[in-house]
């Protein structure tokens, strides 16, 4: 039973990682990112499944703790389109060394 | 008395301490004068009353632990009076007291900032002095002898913004340092050997076959310390210091700190037998060689400082002969006779503000008491009876005579040598006694007076001191140190004093009466020779042939090998960086890839590690 959880995590967590490096839209990315918590989330509630009640709270604070980050990477987005007027990350390039 | 010994290192020590740290008191100039005049009174008499004691008792020692090396102690500091040390520090202190005396009026024309540094110095070098005679050990003799090296310095530079003054300052020291490596050496030597730095009789025999290379290294600080050739270059130089502090170092005490050495560490010195034969003819060679460069200089200071090599070699010739009474004589009665005659000449030039026997002449009627006390100044370093440099001169000559007849045939070369240089040092003394004193008045000896009290006392002191350092205490004095030295009149003696007596002679023809000598221009290439700073420029060229291409040898490799390898270090860093830095695409992307990246990395590596 666990393992198809643990697949579709996988998958979800793959996605995720595709998304992240291939979006050029940051907020296409923080939605990627979303993925990758949310297939680490599912993660957790299948490893609950054997071990216990205890991993299912710990997921509630890990979607607090997700959605905290989402504020943060939102607000980063807004700034972003503030000073540049799109929210292409490859564009914002200023750090190239 | 070891505590009034003592005193004479603390008082001084304590007064230039304190001269140092009080900046307002050095500068006010008198108070430091003050305090400095009162403490070299007070040494000379703490220094009687340590001579008074001294005198025919047995040698004390007070130390106390100052170095420890592996759990024990391996030198001592303290003092060591036997009648040898009190009677060094009765004549460093009396000359002082003179000197310091005289530098009042000398120096009254300088700023106050001047004269309390000059004082602050005049303290230090004694207390440096006294620290070198009384040594109990070679070990704080070295130190003390560095510090008068020091003091040296200071007063040869003491006009320092004037260039050839800080360049004769430089020239000295390094000179000076330069054979104080000798006395380095010789320490270092004598300890591995021994494991002390003791001068007493059981320590020269510890050093068994040693002792004759110990004695040489030793030898060669004497020879730098005392201006013996071909080191002697920095002494005349040194006469730009002022004339007081060439009295008091340059002619009667810290030049003579050398044959002190010898002195003191005789026990040595008595046993190295080759050592003292070449001690012999190099003090021979340099009492010849100085006087004949004496001869052909014109300015005052200069004429007395090659006196002065000459007869500090007379002293290490006698100290070569193995006679060190006869030596350590000379040495006395020298501080006494040639300190009179740079304060005479101090006098001098003080009057006419020229070292140049040109600028002088006639001046006997206008300062009587400089001439009578030059004069006897003159006539003692003259070696004519009855004033003291005759006594010393003629032990010294007998000394050598005695050598040459028992053990040495070789001896004879430094014999002659000396005694020719007898004839020619009365010659040039009288030279300077004519020109200066004699004939018509220059243009600036027309408004000379004489000086004033502080300027005339210190004169007559030592002009009596250089008549009853003679025959008066030659015999007790002698025999207060060793081996008893009797007058005698002898052939070897008359032979000398009739070349003085021919050398008068001579200057009085040539000089005063303003004829001239037949065949005597047959010696003007000698003249020539002496006129040609020979010496000055063999050492230049050393410095500058070896010296420098050591130097610019060193720099190539600072240069080209030691610059190329941090160059080197620098390029590459720079050159990494740059191909680093395109890492840093800026790109959110790429940084996404690289820490997935380092992700699979570090799994693999601990599924491998596992």
């Amino acid at each position: 039973m666990i393992h198809w959880v643990l697949t579709v995590a996988a998958v979800l967590f793959a996605l995720g990682i595709y998304g992240v490096s291939t979006r050029k839209n940051a907020v296409g990315i923080l939605l990627s990112v979303e993925l990758m918590a949310n297939a680490v989330n599912l993660n957790l509630v299948g490893f609950g499944m054997r071990a216990g009640d205890s991993a299912h709270v710990f997921v509630l604070f890990a979607i607090a703790l997700t959605v905290a980050e989402v504020v943060v990477g939102l607000a980063l987005v807004v700034l972003l389109y503030r000073t540049r007027k799109n929210v292409l990350i490859d564009l914002a390039s200023e750090l190239r060394g | 008395m070891s505590d009034v010994a003592l005193f004479t290192l603390l008082g001084p020590l304590g007064v230039a301490l304190l001269l140092v740290v009080a900046g307002n008191l050095r500068r006010s100039g008198y108070a430091a004068l003050a305090l400095s005049l009162l403490m070299a009174q007070a040494n000379v008499i703490a220094s009687v009353i340590v001579l008074s004691k001294a005198w025919g008792a047995p040698a004390v020692t007070v130390e106390t632990p100052w170095l420890w090396a592996s759990g024990k102690t391996m030198a001592t500091v303290g003092v060591h009076i036997d009648p040898i040390s009190a009677s060094m520090l009765f004549v460093v202190a009396v000359v002082a007291m003179c000197v310091q005396f005289f530098s009042v009026s000398y120096l009254s024309d300088e700023p106050r900032e001047g004269i309390g540094r000059y004082f602050t110095w005049q303290s230090l070098f004694l207390f440096s002095m006294n620290a070198l005679v009384l040594a109990p050990n070679l070990l704080q003799l070295f130190v003390a002898w560095e510090l008068v090296g020091l003091c040296s310095y200071l007063l040869i530079g003491f006009w320092y913004t004037k260039p050839s003054a800080a360049e004769a300052a430089l020239k000295a020291f390094w000179m000076t340092k330069l054979a104080d490596l000798g006395l380095m050496i010789g320490l270092i030597l004598q300890y591995r050997w021994t494991g002390e730095f003791a001068f007493t009789h059981e320590a020269a025999v510890a050093l068994g076959p040693m002792v004759s290379t110990v004695a040489l290294f030793y030898f060669i600080a004497v020879m730098g310390k005392s201006a013996q050739f071909p080191l002697h270059i920095w002494l005349p130089d040194a006469m730009e210091g002022p004339t007081p502090v060439s009295a008091l170092l340059h002619a009667a005490t810290m030049v003579a700190a050398g044959v002190y050495l010898v002195v003191r560490g005789w026990p040595i010195f008595e046993l190295a037998e080759d050592t003292r034969l070449f001690m012999a003819m190099i003090g021979g060679f340099t009492a010849f060689f100085a006087a004949c460069v004496a001869i052909v200089q014109t300015d005052i200071k200069k004429i007395l400082a090659y006196s002065t090599c000459s007869q500090l070699g007379y002293m290490v010739a006698a100290l070569g002969a193995g006679e060190m009474t006869a030596g350590y004589y000379h040495l006395t009665t020298h501080a006494f006779f040639k300190a009179l005659l740079f304060l005479g000449a101090g006098s001098l030039i003080h009057a006419v503000h020229s070292n140049e026997l040109s600028n002088m002449g006639g001046l006997w009627r206008k300062m009587p008491v400089t001439a009578v006390t030059f004069g006897i100044g003159t006539l003692a370093l003259s070696g004519i009876p009855p004033f003291a440099g005759f006594f010393s001169k003629d032990l010294i000559l007998e000394a050598l005579l005695h050598g040459a007849e028992h053990d040495q045939p070789l001896l004879y070369i430094p014999l002659v040598l000396c005694v020719i240089a007898a004839g020619m040092t009365a010659y040039y003394m009288f030279r300077v006694v004519f020109l200066a004193f004699f004939g018509e008045p220059s243009a600036h000896a027309e408004h000379a007076h004489e000086g004033d009290l502080g300027i005339l006392g210190p004169l007559v002191l030592l002009a009596c001191l250089s008549f009853f350092a003679g025959i008066p205490v030659l015999t007790s004095l002698t025999g207060q140190w060793g081996h008893a030295a009797h007058f005698h009149v002898t052939g070897l003696g008359m032979l000398a004093l009739a070349l003085a007596l021919g050398g008068i002679g001579l200057a009085w023809q040539l000089h005063l009466r303003g004829g001239t000598v037949p065949g005597l221009g047959a010696l003007a290439p000698l003249g020539d020779i002496a006129r040609s700073h020979a010496v000055d420029r063999f050492w230049r060229n050393l410095y500058l042939g070896g010296l420098r291409g050591i130097a610019k040898s060193v720099a190539w490799f600072d240069r080209y090998v030691i610059d190329a390898l941090i160059n080197l270090v620098g390029v590459g860093a720079l050159q990494g960086a740059e191909q680093v830095r395109k890492v840093q695409s800026g790109r959110g992307g790429d940084y996404v890839y690289a820490v997935f990246l380092g992700l699979i990395v570090a799994v693999a590596w601990s599924v491998v590690l596992a």
